[in-house]
C-alpha cells in the first residue's frame, strides 16, 4: 500500500469523475435542470445513478470490515440496504413520481397544504443528509490514511472540498452521469479483485474458515502501527520489533527479537512488529478474536457483544427496510423518471444492480480473517477491502488491484456525499435562501462546510453504526409521512407534523444519548442504540391518532390528489402539485 | 371516515369544480412536458383553475370513456368508488408480496437464534446462513419485485381499459 500506482488510480478516477461532471455541465442550462436533471433520464441510467449514489462507504468498506470482525450476522446490513428498495417499490415509487413533487418537503407541502410541515420536513432532510454524510467523510479520512499515510483530517477536508466544488460547478445533470459511472466503477472495483482473491484462495487449497481456531498469520507479517494501541496476546509469541513496545525502545540497529508474553501490551505510534507465520493474531484489549467455528455462525459471542443481539437485528431490519425511502438523496432521483411506470422499472433495475454488488463484500470479510488478521490488532477492519489485495499479491499485480479498490472506495464516498450535498443544499436553497441557481451554489458551500466540521469529530464511531442511525431517523420520520400520505386520505397536517416530530425526534434523541453517554449493557442500551423498533411504530401511531383527532381539518382536494397519485398517466388526470 | 370525507368533499366542491371540460384547449398537458422544461405560464391563465387533461387521450377516447373519466376527475361518488377499486387492488398486491417476503425473511433471525444446527448445513461447501444472507436473498428480492411490477402494471391496464369502456 501507499504506492504510486494506488495514488495514480485514485487521481485518475477522481479526474474522470470531474470530467464527466463537466460534460454534464454543458448540458445543464436551466434552473430546473440543476434541480432534477429535466426528468429525461432513462430507467437504466437512472437505476445506475441511484445505485451509484446509494453504494456508500458503508457498503464498500464497512460491511466487509464488520463481517471480518463479527461474522455472518453483519450481512443483515447489506440485505436491509437492498430490501429497502423492495418496500420502496411496493409502497412509494410510482405514486410519488406521479404526484410530481421534487423533494420530500415539496411532497409534504403539496399533499398537506402546510408550510409548517414543509419546514419540519426540511429540517429533517438536513439532519438526515448531514448525518449520512459523516460516515462517508470518516471513510474518506481512514482510506486516505491507509493508502497515503496522511492524517485523518486531510481526507475529510480534502474530499469534502472536492465534493463541494463538484456540486458547485456541476449541478445535478452532471451528477446523474457521474453517479451512473460511479456504480459501474464500484462494482468493477469490488468484484474483480474479489474474483482474483477467490482464485488465490482455491490455489491455496481453500483453508477451512470454520474450524474452531482463532485467526493466525499465514505468513511472516510486518505490522506498522499508525495509531498507538493497547492489545492482548493469548499465547506467548516471538516477534521482531522496531520502535517502542511496553515503554522500551527496540531495534535502533535493526529489528530486535522480543517474546510477547500472554496478556496486555502497549505499542507506540510508528512501531513495526513482525509476527512469524503460524502465530495467533493479537487483539484489542477486551475484544478477543472469535474462533472460526463460532465466527461463522449466527449470534456468536463476538456479535453478542451488544446486549440483546436478536433485538438489534430486528430493529436494524426495520430501520433499513423502511429508512431507504426516507433518504433525501434517493427520493429526489425518482423524480428524474418520466412517469410512474418508469419509476417502477428503475426500482426493479436498482434491485438487480445492488444484488450484483452485495455478493462481494462478504468475500473480503471472510478472506480478511485469513490473510490480514493484523487488522484486528490495529482496529483497522474497516480498511480490509483496501488492504487485502496488497497482502495477498505482493508486486505490481497487487498494486494494480489495490489501486482499483482504492478508486472504488473513493467513488463510494464521492458519489454518496455528492448526492447528499445536493439534497441538503437544495433544501437550504429552496427553504432558507431564495431558490435561484446562485443560492443553490451558496447553499452547497454552507452545507459542505458544516458536514466537514462535524466529520472531523466522529472518527471513533463505526461507519456502519452511523449509517444505521441515519436510516433509523429516516424510517421514523419520512417513512410514515410517505406511506400514510400516499395510501390514507385521512392524514392531516397536524397528524403528519406530530408523527415526524415524535418519531424522528425520539430516534435522534436516543442516538445522541448513545453517542454521548454510552449507556451500560442491558435493555436500555439495546433500545437506545438502534431505536427503529419502537420509534417507527411511535411515529405511525402518532400520525394516525393525531390525524383522527384533527379529522375536521383535512387538507384540500384530497380526492384529486389521490387520483393524481394512483391513476396511470395515460388517463391524463395527473396534476403537478409542485406549483 | 368515508362518510365524513364525503361530506367535506361536497362542502368544498364549489371551490374545486371549475374543471372546464368544455374548453380543453386551455389545458396544457402535463404528461406531455415530461421531456421539456415547463413552458412559461401566462399569468392571466394561471389565475384561473383549469382542468388538466391529455388532449391526445381525449381525442382517441370519444364519448363512452368520457363519463367515467369525468367522474374520476371531479371525484364524484362514482369516481371515488372507481379510484378505491384501483388503490385497493394495488395495496392488496403490495401486502401480498410483502407477506411472501416477510414469511421468508423476517423469520430468519429468530430461526437462526433458536436453531443453531442450521449453521452446520452446507450448500456447495458454504454454511447455510452465509448462502442465504450472502447471495440467495438477492435473486429472491428481484423475483418479488418483478412479480409486483408485472401485476401492478396489469392492474393499471385493466383500470384504464375499464374507464375507457364505461
Amino acid at each position: 500500500m501507499g504506492s504510486t500506482v494506488t495514488l495514480a488510480t485514485v487521481v485518475a478516477s477522481t479526474i474522470a469523475t470531474i470530467l464527466i461532471g463537466a460534460y454534464g455541465l454543458r448540458v445543464a442550462r436551466t434552473t430546473s435542470d440543476f434541480f432534477v436533471a429535466s426528468r429525461s433520464v432513462r430507467p437504466m441510467w437512472n437505476a445506475s445513478a441511484i445505485s451509484g449514489e446509494y453504494l456508500s462507504a458503508a457498503s464498500f468498506l464497512g460491511v466487509a470490515g464488520l463481517v471480518m470482525k463479527f461474522g455472518v450476522d453483519m450481512l443483515w446490513y447489506p440485505v436491509g440496504f437492498a430490501a429497502g428498495y423492495l418496500i420502496l417499490l411496493l409502497l412509494v415509487a410510482a405514486p410519488l413520481r406521479r404526484f410530481g413533487a421534487y423533494t420530500i418537503p415539496d411532497f409534504a407541502e403539496g399533499r398537506l397544504d402546510s408550510l409548517a410541515v414543509r419546514r419540519l420536513a426540511t429540517g429533517f432532510v438536513m439532519l438526515i443528509g448531514w448525518w449520512y454524510m459523516l460516515p462517508q467523510l470518516k471513510g474518506a479520512g481512514v482510506t486516505l490514511r491507509a493508502i497515503l499515510g496522511v492524517p485523518y483530517w486531510v481526507g475529510v477536508v480534502g474530499v469534502g472540498a472536492l465534493i463541494t466544488a463538484n456540486v458547485f460547478f456541476g449541478g445535478m445533470k452532471g451528477i446523474t452521469f457521474v453517479q451512473a459511472f460511479q456504480y459501474w466503477l464500484k462494482v468493477t472495483a469490488i468484484s474483480l479483485p474479489a474474483v482474483v482473491l477467490l482464485m488465490h484462495y482455491q490455489a491455496d487449497h481453500s483453508p477451512r474458515l470454520t474450524l474452531p481456531v482463532p485467526p493466525i498469520f499465514q505468513a511472516d507479517t510486518s505490522v506498522r502501527v499508525r495509531v498507538g494501541a493497547r492489545f492482548e496476546v493469548d499465547a506467548s509469541t516471538p516477534v521482531r520489533v522496531t520502535g517502542t513496545l511496553d515503554g522500551h525502545r527496540y531495534g535502533t540497529g535493526g529489528p530486535a527479537p522480543v517474546t510477547l508474553e500472554t496478556g496486555g501490551h502497549t505499542v507506540a505510534k510508528g512501531a513495526v512488529l513482525t509476527f512469524p507465520a503460524g502465530a495467533e493474531a493479537p487483539h484489542p484489549v477486551g475484544q478477543p478474536n472469535a474462533d472460526g467455528r463460532s465466527w461463522s455462525r449466527p449470534f456468536n459471542p463476538a456479535s453478542d457483544e451488544r446486549s440483546h443481539p436478536l433485538f438489534f437485528i430486528y430493529s436494524l431490519m426495520l430501520a433499513t427496510f423502511l429508512g431507504t425511502m426516507g433518504l433525501p438523496h434517493i427520493l429526489v432521483r425518482f423524480y428524474t423518471n418520466p412517469d410512474g411506470r418508469a419509476a417502477r422499472q428503475t426500482t426493479l433495475i436498482v434491485l438487480v444492480l445492488l444484488g450484483a454488488f452485495y455478493v462481494f463484500p462478504a468475500v473480503y470479510g471472510a478472506l480478511g480473517r485469513l490473510y490480514a488478521p493484523d487488522l484486528y490488532l490495529t482496529k483497522g477492519t474497516d480498511t480490509v477491502v483496501l488492504a487485502l489485495p496488497g497482502r495477498v499479491f505482493p508486486g505490481l499485480g497487487g498494486e494494480l488491484l489495490s489501486g482499483l479498490v482504492a478508486a472504488g472506495a473513493f467513488a463510494a464516498f464521492l458519489s454518496t456525499c455528492s448526492g447528499l450535498l445536493i439534497s441538503v443544499a437544495g433544501a437550504l436553497a429552496q427553504d432558507v435562501f431564495r431558490g435561484q441557481v446562485a443560492d443553490f451554489r451558496r447553499a452547497a458551500i454552507v452545507a459542505g462546510t458544516v458536514a466537514v466540521a462535524f466529520g472531523l469529530l466522529i472518527e471513533r464511531f463505526d461507519i456502519n453504526l452511523l449509517v444505521g442511525w441515519a436510516f433509523a431517523i429516516a424510517a421514523s420520520s419520512f417513512c410514515p409521512l410517505l406511506v400514510l400520505g400516499i395510501w390514507w386520505r385521512g392524514l392531516t397536517a397536524a397528524g403528519a407534523g406530530a408523527g415526524i416530530a415524535a418519531g424522528g425526534g425520539l430516534a435522534s434523541a436516543a442516538i445522541l444519548f448513545t453517542m454521548i453517554a454510552h449507556p451500560g449493557p442491558g435493555w436500555t442500551e439495546a433500545l437506545l442504540a438502534q431505536p427503529a423498533a419502537w420509534s417507527v411504530p411511535t411515529a405511525f401511531l402518532t400520525m394516525v391518532v393525531v390525524s383522527r383527532l384533527t379529522a375536521r381539518r383535512l387538507p384540500t382536494e384530497v380526492g384529486a390528489k389521490m387520483v393524481a397519485m394512483h391513476t396511470p398517466e395515460t388517463l391524463g388526470l395527473g396534476r403537478n402539485y409542485r406549483d | 371516515m368515508s362518510a365524513r370525507s364525503r361530506r367535506r368533499r361536497r362542502a368544498g366542491a364549489p371551490r374545486r369544480t371549475p374543471l372546464s371540460p368544455a374548453s380543453p384547449g386551455l389545458a396544457p398537458s402535463r404528461a406531455g412536458d415530461a421531456a421539456a422544461p415547463d413552458p412559461p405560464i401566462d399569468p392571466a391563465l394561471a389565475a384561473r383553475r383549469v382542468a388538466v387533461r391529455n388532449p391526445r387521450g381525449r381525442a382517441a377516447r370519444r364519448e363512452p370513456g368520457e363519463r367515467a373519466l369525468t367522474e374520476l376527475a371531479e371525484q364524484t361518488e362514482v369516481g371515488e368508488v372507481l379510484l378505491r377499486s384501483l388503490t385497493r387492488a394495488q395495496l392488496m398486491l403490495a401486502v401480498r408480496i410483502f407477506a411472501v417476503f416477510g414469511c421468508l425473511l423476517l423469520g430468519l433471525p429468530a430461526l437462526f437464534a433458536t436453531h443453531p444446527g442450521l449453521a452446520d448445513i452446507r450448500i456447495l461447501g458454504l454454511p447455510l446462513p452465509w448462502v442465504i444472507l450472502g447471495g440467495a436473498v438477492y435473486p429472491l428480492l428481484v423475483l418479488l419485485a418483478l412479480l409486483y411490477v408485472r401485476q401492478a402494471e396489469r392492474n393499471e391496464r385493466d383500470f384504464v381499459e375499464f374507464i375507457e369502456r364505461s
